[in-house]
């Protein structure tokens, strides 16, 4: 069994190499194993059923509602909106605009779940402002690359919610456990942009004048709805009167009541982000889809039991375990989006650490954590090239200022693996 | 044939699409109308994961792949595509269409028994399930289809997101 295992692993990784999409790739390996696992009968049984049943979930509707959502705030022209109002408030600090990035990410992280509309909408705001004032191309670029990632942490985040559904841990919890390290991962920023600008104050050279008080609380006028849906957002997670999945499907038509009240958007632009929505729930959802049938492979093996028997003979300490398989998340982060890393080790590596008595959900929280960290590392590195394509700098330029960034999240992950407490407290505290 | 699949590809996103501003109304209607008149909506939960969570995913796979917007690794789409005959992607191709086509097959059998059976769900409303097995061999069928003929006519390049016309 562990023989076809490791086989059907390797053709999966073989596939993956060989430019096959994930889901597919997923999809072919894990029928492989099956029939060869199994024979005939159970491979036929589980192809049916298995992808159809692991996506009639009502649960899985959170996936494509906080999808929608983001792509109605989006359209309606929020997103820039929030950097506005965030520079307007800090930009005449040093590196100001800098941070203004990372109040704005912040803020566009507590209404949308997606990283690469987050690093996009900022870039396309920020960028000139930072060129305008001499900021150094490498560090300002990778400053918007960078906090594109906070959407991956802070609730609602699309990373922790997919963690959620495919380990069957509470998405509402994890969603609350995910407040302190998003918060945590935007004072690790502000921390490293401050110190960058100390050691090299010439990435910084100069900031706008203080925005007149007007001018500032003009500025919050323009997003008091979008800061109104955010509060109801975080209090209803927080409070748990309502569900995820309701608050993403109110979530969204708020943000197209909104968008189409301001006079924001046209019939258009709500079909636009409507048919990107869909693009990419469809994406996601066939991840899932054709994962089930890898994952029923990889149940049927009984790898991960004998693994864990293995792992409990050798007296190998559970933290050597789960160093390697952040290593191996850190290293994958590296080629692959992080709902595919999710979705490609999870099957073995979940059963595998909660078995050795880790709590599920500081796993997805440090999980997401890691894989985050691949979205600003070369040579895939999403959110760069997402900025890249905006501000037309080189991938290669960005990637020269992102290293600091890269050595802020490694400590901050450090600090959440040593300190249990910053993404279990606030769980505990709400009572789930 | 290009053609076809791209129209059926394009009639599939748009039931995809409506249903997912249907499943955004109704599960919005159900919500508030639990929490505010205390009235649910009826039905919708079952209506929501059966029918609408896989339209979403069924129909709206095909065009997904099609326009580019399947995540993939392609660290060595330089060096593979070197290769002759367009061979990396036709074995990527080949294996598709066979494991959908088998799915579709299977699904298809299944969904044509479930409808000669009238399948609901047990409880007090009894939901009708019947339908909602339709939609895997839809999609599927399709993919395999899409698979297959590019198998035969390989499109030379990997794919990359292209936006979706609304």
């Amino acid at each position: 069994m562990t023989g076809i295992a490791v086989g059907s692993v390797a053709f999966l990784f073989a596939l993956l190499l060989n430019g096959a999409p994930v889901a597919f790739a997923m999809l072919i390996a894990g029928a492989a194993g099956l029939y060869l696992t199994g024979g005939y009968y159970p491979l036929v049984g589980i192809l049916k059923s298995a992808p159809y049943e692991h996506v009639a979930s009502f649960t899985l509707t959170t996936l494509p509602m906080f999808i929608l959502m983001a792509e109605f705030l989006t359209a309606g022209r929020f997103t820039r909106d929030l950097f506005a109002a965030s520079d307007k408030w800090l930009g005449h600090l040093r590196g100001g605009v800098a941070y203004a990035a990372i109040a704005g990410g912040v803020l566009l992280a507590a209404i949308s779940g997606s990283s690469s509309a987050a690093a996009g909408t900022l870039s396309a705001a920020a960028y000139p402002e930072m060129k305008r004032y001499g900021y150094e191309t490498s560090f300002s670029t990778a400053v918007l690359a960078v906090v594109g990632t906070l959407a991956i942490m802070v609730p609602p985040s699309i990373g922790l919610v997919f963690y959620g559904i495919i380990t069957e841990t509470s998405v509402g919890k994890l969603l609350v456990a995910g407040f302190v390290p998003g918060a945590l991962t935007a004072i690790g920023y502000a921390v490293s942009i401050n110190i960058q600008i100390r050691r090299r104050p010439e990435i910084a050279p100069r900031s706008p004048e203080r925005a007149p008080r007007a001018e500032r609380i003009a500025s919050i006028r323009a997003v008091w709805p979008v800061l109104g849906l955010m509060l109801l957002i975080i209090v209803t997670i927080y409070s748990g009167i309502v569900t995820p999945t309701e608050i993403g499907a109110v979530g969204a038509l708020m943000a197209l009541v909104l968008s189409v009240a301001m006079g924001r958007v046209g019939v258009r632009a709500i079909l636009l982000a409507l048919a990107n929505a869909t693009r990419n729930s469809a994406m996601i959802l066939t991840i899932i889809a054709c994962a089930a049938v890898f994952g029923a492979f990889i149940t049927l093996t009984g790898v991960t039991q004998n693994l864990l028997l293995a792992i409990q003979n050798s007296g190998v300490s559970p933290y050597t375990v789960l160093f390697a398989v952040l290593f191996l998340l850190f290293v994958l982060g590296f080629f692959l989006d992080q709902v595919a890393i999710l979705v490609l080790t999870m099957p073995l590596v979940y059963p595998l650490l909660s078995g050795l008595g880790f709590d599920a959900v500081w796993l997805g929280i440090i999980f997401v954590k890691t894989a985050e960290i691949g979205l600003i590392t070369p040579p895939m590195g999403l959110n760069v090239f997402i900025v890249s394509s905006t501000t037309t700098v080189p991938a290669g330029v960005i990637f020269r200022g992102i290293w600091p960034f890269v050595a802020t999240e490694i400590v901050i992950l450090l600090l959440l693996i040593a300190v249990p407490g910053f993404s279990l407290w606030l769980p505990e505290l709400a009572g789930f | 044939m290009s053609r076809l699949l791209g129209f059926i590809d394009l009639i599939f996103m748009r039931i995809a699409q409506a249903s997912l501003m249907i499943m955004m109304v109704g599960i919005s209607v159900d919500a508030l109308g639990r929490y505010l008149l205390n009235r649910p909506l009826q039905g919708n939960f079952e209506f929501t994961s059966l029918y609408l969570m896989v339209i979403v995913t069924f129909l709206g796979m095909p065009a997904c792949y099609s326009r580019g917007g399947m995540v993939r690794l392609d660290v060595l789409s330089g060096v593979l595509s070197r290769l002759p005959f367009h061979l990396s992607e036709r074995v990527n191709t080949v294996l598709g269409a066979l494991v959908f086509g088998f799915i579709t097959w299977h699904a298809g059998h299944e969904a044509f028994d479930k409808f000669a059976t009238r399948d609901t769900t047990f409880g007090v409303i009894q939901f009708p399930l019947y339908w909602s097995y339709v939609w895997v061999p839809l999609g599927c069928g399709v993919m395999a289809l899409r698979l297959a003929y590019e198998t035969v006519f390989p499109t030379g390049v990997i794919r990359h997101e292209e936006e979706i016309p609304a």
